[in-house]
């Protein structure tokens, strides 16, 4: 069983770190996303009526013969208003943005934003098929490693609150142990529910055998899609803003509103569904009201429920966690950065454990992995929000060159850490983790609309944090290099059990 | 390279893990499929749902089944009971899937 | 029960476990004899997860109030355990604290 859990823990460790990274980072997808597009200027606190109202004017003018509208209205989280519209036939959506003061389009630098980071989470910008594949192996073999992470620990309470630094190989397995542990709920539940967001492709037989080739029917079902509509001949004034507003807050009171969906605006047979938001439940169905386009009288209701669609609406909320608020947004982060510690402390102990005295060899590359993927990713990830500041704002394809520029950071870490002895490696790549990150709220004073956010503050305390490490990493030797025991000699008893 | 102070490791020994590893992925893999299979053509024979209901009770289960085979394997005490162990639960469940599929009428979803 | 009320009866709570074990106890009071004994510090720790958990859930009876919970327990065990290894001293008297927090919290709260 130890076995089983070193090496499924193992195996997919690197990929796991920047998975978890990368999906902690995700709890502030839409900050993120506001962040790297420092155009957005909220001025007056935003009223959903006189969004909704903006929106709906907008889109009469330069979109009258769309076959649907869609309108995200604007969110504390990431104030715009999103505009969309689908061309009759068209698949695809053409979108813009509205500053929610004053009605103008705004046009934003061309960037991914947290979407980046988002995607890579469950596709490792991969085609879907390759990339969700190897996610979805990687989190069977990190359930596999927790399970049988707990059987090896089967006495979790004794070494609950165990952690002694300063003691080499011990130190590390205490933080594994304890980082595991004390977060436990958080990362079974995490993973559980991350494999069930992508379950349908993992376990297909379910759709295949009750649906048969109609797969689309299926997704339909359970994500309520209403089936689409083609626009009738007649036409008809749209249903105004207000009385759409008023049958929000008649359903369910003030200021719900998150997304409103039109189809076939201006004709007879228009359509109006508005989604509630899902920051009062943790089920990531969200509550819909359909209305008549034209008169605005409430027409239908949810389609039923049923217990399992329930659970598994539940299931999919806990690991997108849209329903957190500020203080439990924070504590999610921290736990999912417990997360990337645990799985980190996991592949140095076993380095560790492994190398005895020598420099050089195999265990000195497999470190140099560890150190591009524990500080590389993180550089990486800050890389990729100094190119949104220094690329210019109107240069082709700069999406994609700051995608570029965090892999090519990424590369390079990687380099830097296998070419260098492994405690230089350690000691520079901390110090530059420190000053990409710590550096990023510096950059937007001198870059950003309004410094004072949430994300400059996260990035500040993590280049400290990073900084301290590094500070400690440059402190003389006996202070900081794990010992190790003389090859050959017995561990201690209590360290033998792991 | 010989590391003192732990035995060297055996071919056989090595085998082994090999053989429990190809029986957690692909044997686990199979057990879980015919799970989920038995599931979705069995339950609407038990109880009246809507479709959607059926794929999501039959598919939700599944990954604890995978972990389950995979953490059996490795806990069996030997690489060939762990393939028995398999391929019974896999002849088992195989045979429950095809006596759903000829009790439930042709055609019925 | 606001959330500052559970939450400090959920660090006292994980504080007296922590204590309750022979290896911290020894760390922190270098065996000499404390009021309360180390079984009724594990008792009152048990109790005290108990009852932060249900005032959390009766405050609020939603799914998140749960989520909520788990998080606040891992990270203020997470802050115990590097208290412990980095300030020991402080770990009776910031429990101590604690305890007081929560009894005048809950004193205000009943009051009104």
């Amino acid at each position: 069983m130890a076995w089983l859990h070193t090496w499924s823990g193992l195996v997919v460790g690197w990929l796991l770190l920047a998975i978890f990274m990368t999906g902690t980072a995700s709890y502030y997808r839409s900050e993120i996303t506001a962040w790297m597009h420092p155009e957005i200027r909220p001025s007056a606190p935003i009223s959903e009526a006189a969004s909704l109202k903006q929106a709906m004017d907008w889109l009469e003018q330069c979109a009258p013969d769309a076959a649907s509208w869609l309108i995200d209205l604007p969110t504390t989280r990431l104030p715009v208003t999103q505009v969309m519209w689908q061309g009759a036939g068209e698949r695809r959506y053409n979108s813009e943005w509205l500053d929610p003061a004053s009605a103008q389009t705004l046009t934003p630098r061309k960037t991914f934003g947290g979407d980046f980071f988002y995607g890579f989470h469950f596709q490792l910008s991969l085609p879907s098929q390759i990339g969700r594949w190897i996610v979805g192996v990687a989190s069977m073999a990190m359930l596999i490693a927790i399970v049988s992470g707990v059987i090896i620990h089967r006495r979790i309470f004794k070494d609950f609150f165990t952690f002694r630094p300063g003691k080499g190989q011990r130190s590390w397995l205490d933080a594994h142990n304890t980082l595991s542990v004390l977060a436990l709920p958080f990362h079974a539940v995490i993973t559980y529910t991350g494999l069930i967001t992508l379950m349908f492709m993992y376990i297909p037989w379910g759709v295949d055998l009750v649906y048969g080739p109609d797969r689309a029917a299926f997704f339909r079902d359970i994500r309520d899609f209403s089936a689409p509509q083609v626009p009738a001949l007649g036409r008809a004034v749209l249903a105004s803003p207000e009385t759409l507003i008023q049958q929000a807050r008649q359903h369910w009171g003030q200021e719900h509103i998150a997304r409103v969906s039109i189809t076939a605006p201006g004709a007879v047979n228009a359509r109006v569904e508005l989604f509630r938001d899902t920051l009062d439940h943790v089920s990531s169905q969200p509550q819909r009201l359909v209305l008549d386009g034209v008169g605005g009288e409430w027409v239908g209701t949810n389609p039923s429920t049923g217990p399992v669609k329930a659970f598994y609406g539940v299931m999919y909320g806990l690991h997108l966690a849209h329903f957190a608020d500020p203080l439990l947004r924070v504590l999610l982060f921290l736990s999912g950065l417990g997360g990337c510690a645990m799985i980190a402390t996991g592949l140095q102990l076993w380095v560790v454990k492994r190398r005895g005295n020598s420099r050089r060899g195999v265990y000195r590359h497999i470190e140099g992995l560890n150190i591009a993927a524990m500080l590389g990713l993180p550089t990486a990830m800050a890389a990729f929000l100094w190119a949104n500041r220094l690329l210019p704002g109107d240069m082709p394809a700069r999406d994609i060159r700051e995608i570029q520029a965090f892999f090519c950071t990424w590369l390079l870490t990687l380099l830097h850490a296998q070419m260098r002895l492994t405690q230089h490696a350690w000691r520079e790549q901390a110090m530059l983790c420190a000053l990409t990150c710590g550096g990023l709220p510096v950059l937007d004073i001198l870059t950003g609309p309004n410094p004072i956010n949430g994300l400059n503050l996260v990035c500040g305390l993590l280049g400290m944090s990073f900084a301290v490490v590094a500070w400690r990493l440059y402190q003389p030797a006996q202070q900081c290099i794990p010992q190790t025991r003389a090859p050959g000699s017995r561990p201690p008893r209590s360290e033998r059990h792991s | 390279m010989v590391r003192h102070g732990r035995p060297q490791l055996s071919v056989r020994y090595r085998l082994g893990v090999f053989s429990r590893i190809l029986a957690a992925v692909i044997g686990g893999y199979a057990v879980t499929a015919l799970f989920t299979a038995c599931l979705a053509i069995g339950l609407p024979l038990v109880v009246l749902q809507p479709r959607a209901e059926t794929v999501l009770a039959a598919t939700l289960p599944a990954f604890l089944i995978l972990c389950l085979a995979a953490i059996w394997v490795f806990a069996a005490r030997s690489a060939r009971r762990a393939w028995l162990g398999l391929l019974a639960a896999m002849l088992l469940l195989g045979g429950v899937y095809g006596w759903l599929s000829a009790v439930s009428l042709p055609g019925d979803a | 029960m606001s959330l500052l009320t559970w939450s400090a009866l959920l660090y006292a709570a994980l504080t007296a476990l922590c204590l309750s074990l022979n290896r911290h106890y020894r760390d922190v009071f270098n065996n000499r004899p404390i009021w309360p004994s180390q079984r009724a510090l594990r008792w009152l720790g048990f109790t005290g997860i108990a009852g932060s958990l249900l005032f959390c859930i009766a405050s609020a009876p939603d799914g998140r109030s749960w989520v909520m919970w788990f998080c606040t327990f891992a990270v203020l065990s997470c802050t115990i355990s590097m208290g412990l290894a980095y300030f020991p001293r402080f770990i009776s008297l910031a429990g101590k604290t604690a305890v007081t927090v929560f009894l005048t919290a809950v004193t205000i709260e009943f009051s009104f």
